[in-house]
Parts: structure tokens; C-alpha cells; sequence
């Protein structure tokens, strides 16, 4: 007994099967989706009568922030990705996702930074309350001192480095796992709309992550990017945010999209109208254009007129394949034989939803509009219609659509019907009068009795409850379905898609693929069936240890603070030498199937897909410092002259170093290509020494640059802020160039135990990609700081 | 035996950065020896990721990450520093 | 929106005027797509209701035709749009007027303060005299707030470090506008009491005011 509940919990705790970590995601994002609630209903309290001390400015503050990154971060996107780990590889025939290990840390990661958003609210001072968007410098530790701001933002990091390790994973699932007869014109809607959010993901993330960083050294290492008035802080800040910003509104958009796009063929018992239309507008006009619209939310920060308009133009542009996706959903009705089962309903009313949504949001790309808008409850509202109202009711389809398959047993169809009835009412009595409150400011904890405001703000706070309580209904569906339901015909709506089993004849889309994983499908007994086990403690062990080291960092100048950082790093020391040491002794093997669909990549490796995706995350993510450090030098009125500080003929020597030891990895992996692990050895010890001594000169240089007292901390500010971005950006490569080092030691050992071979090294081939990548920032770097 | 373009690739980019050095002397500060700098940095980090990285010998497919990344970016620097006005 | 109507019916300012065209032309347009794309997803949800002995499966799947069609019709309406808007832009753009009066605003944690041309300042109140061109360099002390004044449809925000200019006509009509200047942007606890009047007056009186 006491065995079995051990095995239990390991099965969830170590599970790397990406229907365990589906699950995993839906019930927590499910929480997260409460806690925003429940501050949503104290913030509609608090408002529901003018004047009203409920709760106080701070704390509402607080409120209107958390709720903002709890519920875009920690609940909707994670929903989706939870349906996504559950159903894209079903639904393409792969065993798995790419990288199992991988997408466990990923879910990982997501809890640890939902931890630190918690616990945020209890530390003396509370949490973060700068709303979701922080405008800086609000967020420096100038006016929003303390510990609960600091670890919002560090959780926070922690979900966006999760999210890009997720996309990475995904993509390369999407490409490289395809069963075979999966081609590219066999790929389900929803799994092509999970790839358009990945896509998003992959390359507006890095942005977020950029500024966050920024704005936590700035917290902890007390460097000045965002106290800085005279570099104008809040027009970079704003820049970076947003041109993150605006693509995460598709990203929280899209998956909900690919559900309603499923469900309407389901339902309709008719293909999808211009099929092909939207996934080509989708992929050359939403994907690109969504980062190129983002200046739209700072027309009234005084950007000049001409740049207004060209965003202004590109964000009217951005609304017209959304118009032909919508009529398309619409037109896929025609000639139908409609069914109105509870995902159904949800779909129709997520698209009524989403066209006043997206209709106020062409209101929003005008900026003579945008002056009376900006910042208004008519923000509120449009935003609201896509969020909750098309995003959410998307996923709530999903939920009714995909109970039956993950629990094997049927809900209750009539009060599904009630609950969308209720919810859709609510809905709107709660967020259509945002839309009228044009004049009333956001984010405003109280307000004086005048004109129409208590009405408006009386009706929307009941609105608040009635669809608030609908979705207890929600609750007691999804638990009373997975352990008390009636039993589901296997394939209940008769859907084509590959996640269901295919019994009988498809009724719409493709036909079914040839392989044998389809018979796997039909004798999977859902919910009861045994996953198979691929155990492993280090994902969650790693995050364990990252974790407790951050838990520290707002603490690290005292003795505790210090004592908490060092055990997470053992912890984390601990599992990464683990998670290497189950690599070097074949442990855990991740067996890739033969055959697959892979256009357009089936002449990459896998691991090498995965690590180009990667690295083109990376190149926004330095890309967004350098960019930070040109703008700062552009708005900065002077700076440090050429070779005052730096000394050109140490960095000129250092670069060199580096330089070679790019040249000493290349011939590594050519040795290694030709099968000599002697000279692969060799090759790899000389770039260890050459990378070694390329950090040793750093730090030395850094020592004597602290002496000569170019300092953050520096009473002069061209100084400071010289300091600021050389440390920060400079440390940040050197961080780079250490993990390489560490990395290079198991290289070695590996090479040692010579598992490295003519047809096998993977390994070093990534590895090289990751040197080289080091060494073209530092081929910026040099002149930037050195001699420009 | 090793590719020979892999050492001229070294020498070049060695050669880059003395030429950067020696341009920042004699062209201090000034518009035309910052393009330049530039340019030869450019032209360093395209060697690296060509030759190093073997983006030249990749797919076409693989390239596309690179480049979809790195018009992304110009995106972002360019309206960026416009904001400045 | 209530607010905008009745700025509709009265006598406006331009700014006001430029603001509530453009808005009831996105208000026009934006009512009828909504009005005729749901109605039309209502019907075909009550006219292809599930029914015995109907097959869909023969019908041809509707393809690129469509799809072009509402595009163009979309882009028109897009267009039209956003060519207004551009051609609206004189509220956003400064008027090279040699009346204009320049009246310097600062922003802080909480509350607006405003220093006339002749040095005057005052605290949460901004005085103004009727009809007048008035043009503000609006900058911040502290963090990012928005000066906003909805009922005259302008609105730039105060931002640490830089000075944005906004400009309005004046009310014609004078008096206390209690409570025509909101800050909109989250600035802290006290965002919401960062509220300030807008007080019109006669053009001599102005004068009186200024120069006591």
C-alpha cells in the first residue's frame, strides 16, 4: 500500500510522458486561473460602488498586477500548452515530444516561477504593483522597494526560460516526430496553431526575458538601466515590453483558435472553409506582422508622427487575416449538419466574442483615437473580449471537446449548456461596459460618484459574479466527469483527427496515415491505461535547485540569503551532474523511430534542430542587450571616450584568444568527423585552455577596472551607466563562456571514455554551434565596448 | 586532414580585429571609422556562422531560423533607436 | 461613451470635434461588421441545424473565393479608416500658432503641476482662457504618468527624462471643470487621486488671473 503510493507519486513527480506532463499543466494552470479570479472578484468588489475602502490603493495595486501576469502567464498560455503536450504528438503519430527530460523541466520551471509569484504576496511590503506591464522605472527598487517585487520578476524569468525551452521542444517535435503519412498537409489545426504560438514564442520571448533581466540586475546588482532618467529608461523598457507584448496576444489567441477550428469541423460535419487560406495568412501575415505592430500601445509616449502611422498601417493590416480566419469559421458552418454540444457553443461564442474584440481593437490602431483610449477601461474591455472572451472560451471547448479522451468517460451535456448559457451572460454584462467607460482611467482602485461610472462599474461587478460562479460549474464538470462519469464511446464526436481512435470511417479531413500506432490508439484504454515509464528525478531536482538559489537572491547581503544560494546551487551542482552522468551511462535513451515525415528538415538531425531553434532564440536574446546598450548610447547625452577606461590592447589580445579557441573547436569536430578521437582530445583540452585563459584576463581586467573605480555605483552617472551595461553585458557572455567550460569537462570525459566516434557525436557538433555562438557576440562586444 | 578553409577563416577574422584596432586609432570616434568597425565585425560574425557553424553546408530550411530571428531583430534596433526621434 | 454623445450635441473645441468625427465614423463601421457577421453566424447555426437524411459531405468545401471577397470588402473599409485617421492627425500634430500659450506640466507621485509663461505655477489645476490654442510640454519627476484630459479627446504621457508636447483648444465655455484631468497611467498607490480641474476663463480674466 504504502508502495504503491510512493510509485504513484513518482510517476508523477519523475514522469517525462507528455500526456502526465498535459495533465500536470492543466490542473495547475487551472489554479493559476483561480488565484487571478479570485483577485479579479476583489478588484470587481472594490469597484462595484464609487468610494468604496474594501480594499487598499496598494494592495489593489497589487491585485490588478498579479492578476494581469498570473492570468496571461501562469493560467491561459500553460492551459494551452497542457492541451498541446497532451494531444500535438497524438495527433501527429509521434511516441513523444522531442525531448522528453526537457519538457518535464519546462513544466518544472512553470510551477517553481508560479511559487515565486505566490509567495511574493506574503513577504513584508507584498507583491509587485506596477500592473502587469511595469512601466519603469516603477519597478526599480527606487519606488517599489522590497523582496515581492524582486521575486515576481525572477519567477517570471523562470516561466519565460521555460517557455522557450518549451518551444524548442515543440518545434522540433512538430518537425522531426511525424509519423510516417503525416505529411505537411496532414498536420491537424490545432497542432498547426500551437506551431504558429511556438513560433511567436520562440522569438518574442527572448525580448521579455531581456528586459526582465535588465530590470532584476538593476534590483539586485543595483546596476542603472531603469533609474536613469537622462537615457529615457521608460521608452526602452517600453520598446522591449511591447515588442514582446504585442505577439504574446497571439500567443495567448492562436491555440484557442486551433481548438474552435477542430471543433467547428467536428460539429459541423464539414471541412474547414479556406482551409489553406488561413494557415498561408496565418504564417506570412499574423506570424511576422505581430512583431511589427507593437508601437501601437506607445502613441502617446512621443514618438515621432511618421512612426506613428507606419505602425498605425501595419496594425490595421494585421486585423485583415483575422477577418478572413473569422468568416472562414463562419463559412465552414455552411451546408453543415450542426450539432450544439457544449464545445460547440463555447466555439461559436469564443468567435462572437472575438469579432467585438477584435472590432475595438481596430478602434486602438488610431492615434487620434488612441488619445482618448490610451489606458481607459475601453482597453480593458477590448482586451478582455480576446483574452477571456475568445481565448478563454476557446480552451473551455477544448476542455468539453477532450475530457471524453483523457478520462475515458462522458460530462453531463446539460449542465455544460447551462454553464455556457451563464458564462456567455456574464460575460458580457461584465466587460461590455468597459467599453462604454472610455473616460476612466485603468488600474484606479476607487473613484468619486460622477456620471455614468457607478452604473457602469455596478452592472460589470455583477457581471463579474454571475460568470465567476458559472465557472464553478466548470469545476465540478471536469472532477465529477474524471472520477464519477459514464463511460465514453472511445471516439465520441467521430472526429478524424489522429488523437482520436479511428473505428470507424473518418467522417471529415484526411484519411488515416499507414503505420502501426494507430492500432496502439485503438487499445489504449484512456485513463486507466499504463503509460509507459520513462522515469526521471533530475528535472525536477534541477528546479529544486535553481528554486532554493533564487529564493535567496532578494536576500543575498544577508548570511541567510547567502547560506540558501549556495545549498540551491549544491542542489543544482548535484542534478546537473546527475542528468550527465545518466547520459554518459546511456541511462536514459530516448529511442527515435526510423521513418517520419520531416520536410522540410529531413536532412537535420534532431538534436540539431533543436539546437538551431535554440540559437535562434538566442540571437533576439543578445540581440535585445546590444540593441538596449545602442539605444542607452543614443539617448545618453556623453559617454566614456575610446580607450579612457578599457584597454584596447588586453581586449584586441583576449578577442584573439577567443577567436582561436573558435578555430580549436572547429578542428575538434573535423577530427572527430574523420573519426581521431586523439586529436578530438587534444583539440578540446586546447580550447578549454584557450577559453580559460580568455576568462582569467577577464577577470583580472574586471579587478582592475573596480580599482581605477569604474564603479555602478559611481557618484558620476556616464560612468555608472558606462559600467552598468559594460558589467552586465560583458558578465552575461563570460557567464556563457563558463558554462561552455563546465560543459567542455564532460565533453572530455566523454570523449575519454571514447563514446564519441566517426557516425556518433552529436554532441560535439552541438557544442561546437554553441562556441562559435559565443564567440560571433564577442566579435560585437570587443569594438562596442572597446572601440566605439 | 584539416579543411584549409577553416584556418583562412581564423586568419581573416584575426586579421579583422587588428584592422578594427588600427581603424579606432587613426579614426577616432569618427562616423566613417564606426561603419567600418561595424561592417568588419559583421563580417567577422558572418565568417564564423558560415564557416564555424556550417551554416553554409546546412539546409536551406535551417538557414531560415537564422534569418527570420535576425529580421525580427532589425525590426526591433530599428524603431527603437527611431523612438529617439 | 455616454460622455462622448453629450460632447456630440454641445458646442466643441476642435480637438474634441476632430475626435468625436473620427470616432463615430470607427463606431459606424466597426457596429455594421459586427451587426452583420454575427448575424450571419447566427443564421447559419439555426439554418444548418442537424437534421435526419442531410448529408454535407456533398457539397463542394468553399475555397479562396470567398475568402478574396470579404478581403476586398474589409481593405475598403480599412483603408477608409485609417486614411481618416491620417487625415485627422491635425490633434496630434502641434499648431505653428503665435497666440498659443505654452504651459509646462510635471507629473509626480501624486499630482500635476503647472507653470504658466510668466512663471505662475499652480498645483492640481489648470487654468486656461476660453477658445484659447493651448500648448503643454509635458514631462514627469518621478515615474510614467499619462496626462490625459478625455473631454477635450487629448492625452500624452509624462515620462521621466523627456518632454512631450500635447495640445487642445481651450472650452468655449467658461467655468470649473471638476475633476478633466486624470493621470493614465498605473503610477502607484495613489494613481487614482492624481486628479486635477480644468478651470476656463474669460479672456480678461485670464489676464487678471495670470499676472496676481
Amino acid at each position: 500500500m504504502m508502495e504503491q503510493a510512493i510509485n504513484w507519486l513518482k510517476g508523477w513527480l519523475f514522469t517525462t510522458n507528455h500526456k502526465k506532463v498535459g495533465i500536470l499543466y492543466i490542473f495547475t494552470s487551472c489554479y493559476f486561473g483561480f488565484v487571478g479570479a479570485v483577485l479579479a472578484l476583489l478588484m470587481r468588489t472594490q469597484l462595484s460602488v464609487p468610494d468604496n475602502n474594501f480594499l487598499t490603493g496598494n494592495f489593489y495595486n497589487q491585485a490588478v498586477t498579479m492578476h494581469g501576469v498570473i492570468m496571461i502567464f501562469w493560467f491561459l498560455s500553460p492551459l494551452a500548452i497542457g492541451f498541446a503536450n497532451y494531444f500535438v504528438p497524438l495527433q501527429i503519430g509521434a511516441e513523444d515530444l522531442a525531448f522528453p527530460r526537457l519538457n518535464a523541466l519546462s513544466y518544472w520551471l512553470y510551477l517553481a516561477g508560479g511559487i515565486f509569484e505566490i509567495i511574493s504576496f506574503f513577504v513584508p511590503g507584498g507583491s509587485a504593483n506596477g500592473g502587469w506591464t511595469t512601466y519603469q522605472p516603477l519597478g526599480t527598487s527606487q519606488f517599489s522597494p522590497g523582496a515581492g517585487p524582486t521575486l515576481v520578476f525572477i519567477g517570471w524569468i523562470l516561466l519565460t526560460v521555460s517557455v522557450t525551452l518549451g518551444s524548442v521542444n515543440f518545434i522540433t517535435t512538430i518537425f522531426w516526430m511525424r509519423a510516417p503519412g503525416v505529411t505537411i498537409s496532414r498536420i491537424p489545426m490545432f497542432t498547426w496553431f500551437m506551431f504558429f504560438t511556438i513560433v511567436a514564442m520562440l522569438f518574442s520571448f527572448p525580448a521579455l526575458i531581456a528586459a526582465l533581466v535588465l530590470l532584476v540586475s538593476d534590483r539586485v546588482l543595483g546596476t542603472v538601466f531603469f533609474s536613469l532618467a537622462s537615457i529615457q529608461p521608460s521608452i526602452l523598457w517600453d520598446n522591449l515590453f511591447w515588442f514582446f507584448g504585442h505577439p504574446e496576444v497571439y500567443i495567448v489567441l492562436l491555440p484557442a483558435f486551433g481548438v474552435i477550428a477542430e471543433v467547428l469541423q467536428v460539429f459541423s460535419g464539414r471541412p474547414l472553409a479556406a482551409k489553406n487560406v488561413i494557415l498561408i495568412s496565418t504564417a506570412i501575415i499574423v506570424l511576422p506582422l505581430s512583431f511589427g505592430v507593437w508601437m501601437h500601445h506607445m502613441f502617446v509616449t512621443g514618438v515621432p508622427l511618421a512612426l506613428q502611422n507606419v505602425f498605425s498601417i501595419s496594425t490595421i493590416a494585421i486585423s485583415l487575416p483575422f477577418d478572413l480566419i473569422t468568416l472562414a469559421f463562419i463559412e465552414t458552418l455552411l451546408h453543415g449538419n450542426i450539432r450544439l454540444n457544449a464545445p460547440m457553443l463555447f466555439a461559436l461564442g469564443g468567435i462572437v466574442l472575438f469579432i467585438i474584440g477584435g472590432i475595438t481593437g481596430v478602434f486602438l490602431s488610431s492615434p487620434v483615437l488612441d488619445r482618448v483610449f490610451r489606458g481607459s477601461y475601453f482597453v480593458v474591455g477590448h482586451f478582455h473580449y480576446v483574452m477571456v472572451g475568445a481565448a478563454i472560451f476557446g480552451l473551455i471547448a477544448g476542455i468539453y471537446y477532450w475530457l471524453p479522451r483523457m478520462t475515458g468517460r462522458m460530462y453531463n451535456e446539460g449542465l455544460a449548456k447551462i454553464h455556457f448559457i451563464v458564462s456567455f451572460i456574464g460575460f458580457n454584462v461584465l466587460y461590455f461596459p468597459m467599453n462604454l467607460l472610455t473616460d476612466m482611467p485603468r488600474r484606479i482602485f476607487t473613484y468619486q460618484s460622477i456620471g455614468d461610472w457607478p452604473l457602469l462599474n455596478g452592472v460589470a461587478s455583477i457581471g463579474a459574479y454571475i460568470f465567476a460562479l458559472a465557472q464553478i460549474a466548470l469545476a465540478y464538470q471536469v472532477l465529477n466527469t474524471w472520477f464519477r462519469g459514464p463511460p465514453s464511446p472511445p471516439n465520441p464526436w467521430g472526429a478524424a483527427t489522429l488523437e482520436w481512435p479511428q473505428v470507424q470511417t473518418p467522417v471529415v479531413g484526411q484519411e488515416a496515415p499507414q503505420g502501426g500506432w494507430i492500432g496502439e490508439l485503438n487499445t489504449e484504454n484512456v485513463g486507466k491505461e499504463k503509460l509507459h515509464d520513462n522515469l526521471s528525478s533530475r528535472p525536477i531536482l534541477l528546479t529544486a535547485g535553481i528554486f532554493v538559489a533564487l529564493l535567496g537572491v532578494p536576500y543575498y547581503s544577508s548570511s541567510l540569503g547567502i547560506a540558501t544560494i549556495l545549498i540551491g546551487l549544491l542542489i543544482l551542482a548535484y542534478s546537473v551532474i546527475g542528468w550527465a552522468m545518466d547520459d554518459l551511462k546511456e541511462r536514459f535513451v530516448v529511442q527515435d523511430s526510423e521513418a517520419g515525415e520531416r520536410w522540410p528538415f529531413h536532412l537535420v538531425s534532431k538534436l540539431k534542430l533543436g539546437m538551431w531553434t535554440f540559437l535562434s532564440s538566442e540571437i533576439i536574446f543578445f540581440g535585445t542587450f546590444i540593441g538596449a546598450y545602442l539605444y542607452i548610447r543614443a539617448a545618453s547625452p556623453s559617454w566614456i571616450a575610446v580607450g579612457s577606461v578599457h584597454s584596447i590592447p588586453i581586449g584586441a589580445l583576449n578577442t584573439i584568444l577567443l577567436v582561436t579557441s573558435g578555430l580549436t573547436m572547429a578542428l575538434a569536430l573535423e577530427s572527430i568527423r574523420e573519426g581521431n578521437q586523439r586529436n578530438l582530445l587534444a583539440f578540446l583540452g586546447i580550447t578549454f585552455l584557450l577559453g580559460s585563459a580568455f576568462m582569467g584576463i577577464k577577470v583580472s581586467e574586471w579587478a582592475d577596472l573596480a580599482s581605477k573605480g569604474f564603479l555602478i555605483s559611481s557618484q558620476n552617472q556616464v560612468i555608472s551607466i558606462a559600467a552598468s551595461s559594460y558589467y552586465f553585458l560583458v558578465g552575461l557572455h563570460g557567464a556563457h563562456v563558463t558554462a561552455g567550460l563546465i560543459v567542455m569537462i564532460y565533453l572530455m570525459k566523454k570523449t575519454i571514455n571514447g563514446q564519441y566516434t566517426k557516425e556518433e557525436h552529436r554532441g560535439i557538433e552541438n557544442f561546437a554551434l554553441y562556441w562559435a555562438f559565443v564567440d560571433v557576440i564577442w566579435c560585437f562586444l570587443f569594438p562596442l565596448f572597446y572601440l566605439m | 586532414m584539416v579543411k584549409l578553409s577553416t584556418l583562412y577563416v581564423w586568419a581573416y577574422i584575426v586579421a579583422a580585429v587588428m584592422a578594427e584596432v588600427y581603424i579606432s586609432a587613426y579614426m577616432r570616434s569618427s562616423a566613417s571609422g564606426y561603419t567600418a568597425i561595424s561592417l568588419l565585425a559583421t563580417s567577422q560574425a558572418t565568417a564564423v556562422v558560415l564557416f564555424y557553424m556550417q551554416l553554409k553546408e546546412e539546409p536551406n530550411s535551417i538557414r531560415l531560423f537564422a534569418v527570420i530571428a535576425l529580421m525580427f531583430l532589425a525590426a526591433l534596433l530599428a524603431a527603437m533607436i527611431a523612438t529617439l526621434g | 461613451m455616454f460622455g462622448l454623445l453629450s460632447m456630440v450635441l454641445a458646442a466643441q473645441p476642435q480637438t474634441a470635434e476632430t475626435f468625436s468625427q473620427l470616432f463615430n465614423l470607427y463606431l459606424a463601421f466597426g457596429t455594421a461588421a459586427a451587426v452583420i457577421v454575427i448575424s450571419l453566424l447566427v443564421f447559419f447555426v439555426i439554418r444548418y441545424r442537424a437534421r435526419d437524411g442531410h448529408d454535407p459531405s456533398k457539397y463542394p468545401v468553399p475555397g479562396w473565393k470567398v475568402a478574396l471577397i470579404t478581403a476586398m470588402i474589409t481593405l475598403s473599409v480599412l483603408v477608409t479608416a485609417e486614411y481618416q485617421t491620417i487625415a485627422s492627425e491635425s490633434n496630434i500634430t502641434i499648431p505653428n500658432d503665435t497666440n498659443a500659450i505654452h504651459i509646462k506640466v510635471l507629473g509626480f507621485q501624486w499630482g500635476w503641476s503647472f507653470t504658466y509663461p510668466n512663471g505662475k505655477t499652480t498645483l492640481n489645476n489648470l487654468t486656461v482662457p476660453a477658445g484659447a490654442v493651448i500648448i503643454l510640454n509635458i514631462t514627469s519627476r518621478d515615474v510614467f504618468h499619462s496626462f490625459g484630459i478625455p473631454m477635450l479627446a487629448e492625452k500624452m504621457d509624462a515620462i521621466p527624462g523627456k518632454v512631450n508636447t500635447m495640445w487642445f483648444q481651450a472650452p468655449l465655455q467658461t467655468g470649473v471643470y471638476r475633476d478633466a484631468i486624470r493621470c493614465y497611467e498605473l503610477c502607484g498607490a495613489g494613481h487614482a487621486l492624481m486628479i486635477a480641474n480644468l478651470t476656463v476663463v474669460s479672456q480678461q480674466s485670464w489676464q487678471r488671473w495670470i499676472s496676481s
